[in-house]
């Protein structure tokens, strides 16, 4: 009985996040950084009251940022479990979509990701929060290597385990100092980059004749 | 001033006073201030010096000579992980402190920019040569694996324990060889 009333709730908290995301951008654009920008100067420019702000936030700014952060990996999410079903039979190009996802989700959400980055180097337990994910993250990406390893379309050298935390450095932490505020161009030459990487690393040594695709 | 990176292994950069640095390093305040307009500058001015030696480290991950294995890359990266583990605090300092010093930012972010364009030099003169494959994008995959070994540093190595940064730095040196190295010299 309480579960409409719940999910209407979490529907309006998000939609206040995106509001005072959307009123922070300008702000974000003119250098200003988040940790000095007060809720009630965020409030006014987001045109929302601060009684509303503590309804959904009631633990401040580092639960906005954690809001921000659970909707990107809401979205990424989808994403790696496509990544999750390549297996032996799978071509360049389905990694390529892949990482054209995760790219262009940090592209386009560059401004939030970095306020979230930046509050996790000094915020407890936002900082636990974002390496939770990133870990589980890096673990699902271990599973898949060490399934191909079982089933030899990943080469069986690579230590399946810290290849994947160091992948997941890449592709998650470092993708938005990588992709913020690239041109549309040159985001397709990072992806092309980062595709032609992964595939060498992981897939390629598999079997020569994939090589050309 | 070594005395910097022992507060720090301690206190967190916005904790440590200029008190604290003086008193510990046993120098006068009008000294410190005739080198140093604060203690952002101090940590910019000690930072440098670790940065470079990281930078000029990590140019010969980009410069194997002709003949050398995986191992001599492992040599590299082992060198480069114990100049890092040396300095975590300082360096750790360093990216907390560019979030909100501007004039610190600039200093670090110039360097590694400049840094970027020397390994992308380095990657490419190997490639004119044949001993890295031509077709490899070399501008921008030293670029991602700088970024990559940039944050790894921070949240793997810089919090591991012993023998997993011995895995970490294995498997970092296999992502290096397998992107830049392996086609061109296992052929």
């Amino acid at each position: 009985m309480s579960e409409p009333t719940v999910s209407r709730r979490a529907r309006r908290r998000r939609e206040v996040a995106e509001e005072l995301l959307e009123a922070a951008k300008p702000l974000f654009a003119q250098g200003e950084r988040f940790a000095e920008i007060s809720v009630a100067r965020l409030c006014e420019e987001a045109d929302i009251s601060r009684t509303t702000f503590y309804v959904y936030f009631d633990e401040g700014k580092p639960e906005l940022l954690q809001a921000w952060f659970d909707d990107v990996m809401e979205e990424l999410e989808g994403i790696s479990e496509a990544w999750w079903k390549l297996d032996g039979t799978s071509r360049r190009d389905d990694l390529r979509s892949v990482i054209t996802e995760i790219a262009g989700a940090y592209h386009r959400h560059a401004d939030a990701l970095a306020a979230v980055f930046e509050g996790a180097l000094f915020e407890e337990p936002l900082s636990s929060a974002v390496d939770e994910v990133l870990d589980r993250n890096a673990a699902s990406l271990e599973s898949h290597l060490r399934r191909g390893q079982e089933q030899s379309w990943v080469d069986p050298s690579l230590p399946a385990r810290e290849s994947a935390q160091w992948l997941i450095m890449l592709l998650e932490r470092a993708q938005l100092r990588i992709v913020q505020g690239v041109d549309p161009v040159e985001l397709q030459m990072l992806i092309e980059a980062q595709t032609e990487l992964l595939w060498n690393m992981l897939y390629l040594s598999s079997g020569s004749d994939r090589r050309a695709a | 001033m070594p005395v910097m990176e022992d507060l720090l292994a301690e206190t967190t950069f916005s904790d440590l006073g200029v008190d604290d640095l003086i008193r510990q390093g046993g120098i006068s305040r009008s000294r410190f201030y005739v080198h140093f307009e604060d203690k952002g500058d101090l940590l910019a001015a000690l930072a440098a010096d670790t940065v470079t030696e990281l930078i000029d480290h990590t140019l010969q991950w980009w410069s194997l000579p002709p003949g050398a294995t995986l191992k001599d890359l492992v040599k590299i990266t082992d060198g480069l992980v114990k100049t890092y583990l040396a300095h975590r605090h300082l360096l750790a300092a360093v990216v907390q402190v560019s979030t909100y010093d501007a004039r610190v930012r600039e200093v670090f972010s110039t360097m590694y920019e400049d840094a970027l364009v020397r390994y992308a030099d380095t990657l490419a003169e190997q490639q004119a040569t044949g001993l890295v494959d031509p077709r490899l994008d070399a501008q921008r995959t030293v670029l991602l694996l700088s970024r990559m070994t940039e944050e790894g540093f921070y949240h793997l190595i810089g919090t591991g324990s012993g023998r997993d940064i011995k895995r970490l730095a294995g498997a970092l040196t296999v992502i290096i060889w397998k992107t830049v190295y392996a086609r061109a010299r296992e052929s």
